[in-house]
């Protein structure tokens, strides 16, 4: 028992900071931690929390400008930090397996990933060039990786995200290292594959024994697969404990805030569903757009002729006023494709967009610019969507200026009325982009859609960008705004958690088809379609909502 | 945090503010000329065509700082006075090339397809052949002079011009802002001038301010075989080059406007590296 006394990584009064030309930067300050032997810990965080920093201190890989300025960090008995380079670089993969963020920048794309995983196996000296080669493959079978003797023979760009994820599972856990730590091993995928790749994970770590520190910025995930939790803010731990009792009863403010601003974790919905009947009566005479069989297809690479990628299969649905309209899906689904055909970004290959009666699909010219006041758009990245050098000032005023619309006075004051109802003060009019956080330049994307007064905004992705917590602002604005304006969404997104908040009516969609629409409610509830039932299963923290 | 990293940090942190002492001098040189090119009455009173036939050949001294040529007149002067014009014929050479090769990179950026294959094939032809090839050819069929040098070292830029600003724009009109700006209704020239054109320069304009190093040194070339101002006008590179028959006996002829020319050179290249951001980074 004695053992099991002693945590297997305990990290004391741990501070880490960067060099910048303005002097020290403190990135972690003084972080307890301490994970037992098999036990699984999250260290929950928004961005800029320093939850990445911590794991890589703890396996003595900052990057550059990065040093420990004060703490201890154990592992196993040893003190980490008094450990020469060399005697670290023993201890990675064999004692501490590492999975990094991104599975597509993380292999090396000229070796092939059977090599890359024997690799480990030979620089720790367990195994010889022949036999490490027959047990790379058996490591893939482990890590789940389907026709592993097939996969090992294959470089990195021939695999999808959550393949080449598996691929890093397999090369953290080669040497069978006692503690995993995973610095956002799913982030970058979807969710149904987040699951897939979190349960196997999961299966992994209790077979071998390993203890697992989950780093993460989604609580739902954290709740879902830990058994302790560990809130990070600015640097340092707010609150720790068992997942229920951060999720149930959390202490701190911050997590409080973080809790009730999880997408994943809140049921309540931000906007009422229609119920079936109110919907059936004004059928038809109340529908602003209508897509009606909508095909999209890419050309085949290197052949002028031919069917290439069908992005878009016969895609038929309506959104009324003052509605929205979620489109749910994964990466390849078509639901950009789609927005961007309605947004008339792109030119379907079949199929007619009705706007308000109006047949939009050929629109040219001078019709399509009057059709650009009623039709806007938000794009996803509010880090790149607005101009660099230009000021809030001129990005919000620059339809106004397009379409000649009031003199300078009006266009000020009305600037200062969106501004006012995206809730930015109008002191940021003369800042740049730059100089704002991801809200609120996502508030000015917004505020720039919205100052035409168009009739409907195509919504692209619009908080996956952002943080949790500002994520749950922006979804309350875009309510907000719809029912002081009336303004109807096209919602494009890939998170069923997000969609289930602010939509009334939702779609799935799967390999460029639409296998259900309904009231969001009853999608949730009652799916018809098996793959509707799995997507909403991939929601994180509904395990641990359930229990 | 111990005393040793606050240390460290602060004088690092010093060191950065502190100006690198190449970058001051370089600049003082470049001041320097830049004031002979539009004042040279300020640092000689002497006529540079007036002849001496007494004092011919005259090593430097302080009467004559860089000596005195074939014909008596004062070498320190001349170069002086020929500094207006070198530098203001490498400057409309420069402009010319980035004037064309903007215009041309932007319509190639924009237009794409037929039009983009041809001109840049057209740049592709001109980047093929030497610069100084093509500066000689140009100027034999326009003749000689000041602004037909220009023109000749112009042309050689133009290429590099058009293929730099038609990268940054194709990078540029990808951008997501550019998007916005079509989705809310702006034209398209206006998105062009509005969007596209300032966030596509600053590369265009770094790589100008490189440029005009070289140009200069193009300038100077054509003046050294001949092509440039006809003499007796005191221009550098002719400096250079008619010195050269006295070289044997009067060494300073060729070799103080030749180092002129070298000083300003290497102080407008340094000057250029510090614009385009020594670390890498952009000039906003």
């Amino acid at each position: 028992m004695t053992l099991l006394d002693q945590p297997l990584l305990e990290v004391q009064g741990l501070s880490v900071c960067y060099r910048t030309p303005r002097g020290a930067r403190r990135a972690v300050r003084g972080v307890d931690l301490h994970v037992a032997a098999g036990e699984t810990v999250a260290v929950v965080g928004e961005s800029g929390s320093g939850k990445s920093t911590l794991a890589h201190a703890l396996i003595g890989l900052l990057p550059n400008g990065g040093y420990r300025e004060t703490g201890s960090i154990r592992f196993d008995g040893a003190d980490l930090t008094a450990l020469s380079e060399r005697e670290l670089r023993a201890l990675r993969g064999a004692g501490i397996g590492f999975i990094p963020q991104d599975p597509s920048a993380s292999l090396n794309p000229v070796r092939r990933v059977g090599h890359q995983v024997a690799e480990v196996l030979r620089i720790h000296g367990r195994i010889d060039r022949r036999t490490a080669a027959a047990r790379a493959v058996e490591l893939l079978d482990q890590a789940g990786v389907s026709d592993p003797s097939l996969r090992a023979g294959q470089y990195p760009h021939e695999l999808s995200g959550g393949l080449r994820q598996r691929v890093l599972i397999a090369i953290a856990l080669a040497a069978a290292p006692r503690l995993i730590i995973a610095d956002e091993p799913t982030s970058a995928l979807d969710v149904t594959v987040q699951r897939r790749i979190l349960d196997h994970l999961e299966k992994l770590t209790h077979e071998t024994g390993a203890a697992l520190l989950l780093i993460t910025h989604d609580l739902g995930v954290a709740a879902d697969r830990a058994q302790r939790v560990v809130v990070m803010s600015g640097g340092a731990v707010v609150e720790s404990g068992t997942s229920r009792q951060v999720l149930l009863e959390p202490v701190h403010s911050y997590s409080r805030h973080l809790v009730a601003s999880a997408p994943s974790l809140t049921t309540r919905p931000l906007v009422t569903c229609p119920s079936a009947a109110e919907r059936s009566d004004g059928e038809s005479g109340d529908d602003l757009l209508v897509a009606d069989n909508l095909v999209h297809e890419y050309p085949a690479p290197g052949r002028r002729s031919g069917v290439g990628l069908r992005a878009v299969d016969a895609v038929s649905f309506r959104i009324s006023r003052g509605e929205t309209f979620a489109l749910v899906g994964e990466s390849g689904s078509g639901k950009t494709s789609i927005a961007r055909i309605v947004g008339r970004l792109l030119d379907p290959t079949r199929g007619r967009v009705l706007f308000d009666g109006k047949d939009i699909t050929a629109a040219r010219g001078g019709e399509l610019r009057a059709l650009r006041r009623r039709i806007q758009f938000v794009q996803q990245n509010p880090y790149t969507s607005l101009d660099p050098r230009q000021s809030v000032e001129q990005i919000v005023t620059e339809p106004l200026r397009a379409f000649r619309l009031g003199d300078r006075q009006d266009r000020a004051a009305r600037v200062r009325t969106l501004l006012d109802q995206v809730a930015l003060p109008a002191a940021l009019l003369r800042r740049r982009p730059s100089e704002l956080s991801g809200g609120q330049r996502q508030r000015v994307a917004i505020a720039r859609a919205l100052v035409l007064s168009p009739d409907l905004v195509v919504c692209d992705e619009p908080v996956s960008a952002l943080d949790a917590s500002v994520q749950a602002q922006i979804l309350e604005l875009l309510v907000t705004l719809q029912d002081e304006l009336g303004v109807s969404y096209l919602f494009i997104s890939h998170d069923l958690a997000v969609v289930r908040q602010i939509a009334h009516r939702t779609g799935v969609l799967r390999a460029g088809r639409l296998l259900e629409a309904g009231a969001t409610q009853e999608i949730l509830t009652s799916p018809a379609n098996a793959y509707t039932k799995e997507l909403i299963d991939a929601i994180p923290g509904s395990r641990a909502l359930s229990d | 945090m111990s005393a040793v990293d606050t240390a460290d940090i602060a004088s690092a942190a010093r060191t950065r503010k502190r100006y690198a002492p190449g970058l001051v001098l370089s600049a003082a040189v470049l001041v320097l000329i830049l004031t002979a090119a539009i004042a040279p009455g300020l640092f000689t009173r002497q006529d540079p065509l007036a002849a001496d036939p007494i004092h011919r050949l005259e090593p430097p001294s302080r009467a004559h700082l860089f000596g005195t040529d074939e014909l008596g007149r004062d070498l320190y002067c001349r170069v002086l006075h020929g500094a207006a014009l070198s530098l203001s014929t490498a400057g409309i050479a420069l402009a010319i090339g980035l004037l064309c090769g903007t215009l041309l990179g932007l319509i190639a950026g924009t237009a794409r397809g037929r039009v983009d294959d041809l001109l840049m094939r057209a740049t592709d032809v001109l980047l093929a052949i030497p610069s100084l090839l093509v500066s000689l050819a140009v100027v034999t069929a326009l003749g000689f002079g000041a602004t037909k040098t220009a023109v000749a070292v112009g042309v050689t830029g133009i290429a590099s011009f058009a293929r730099i600003t038609r990268a940054e724009v194709l990078r540029v009109s990808v951008a997501p802002y550019v998007e916005a700006a079509h989705v809310v209704g702006v034209r398209r020239p206006t998105v062009l001038m509005r969007h596209v054109l300032p966030n596509a320069w600053a590369p265009v304009l770094g790589f100008a301010a490189v440029s005009f190093g070289a140009s200069l040194l193009a300038v100077s070339t054509l003046g050294f075989l001949g092509y440039g101002t006809p003499p007796p006008t005191p221009e550098w590179g002719s400096l250079v080059a008619s010195g050269r028959s006295y070289f044997a006996e009067a060494w300073w002829l060729s070799t103080l406007p030749g180092l002129t020319i070298v000083a300003t050179v290497l102080a407008a290249n340094r000057i250029a590296r510090a614009l385009h951001g020594e670390d890498g980074r952009l000039p906003r």
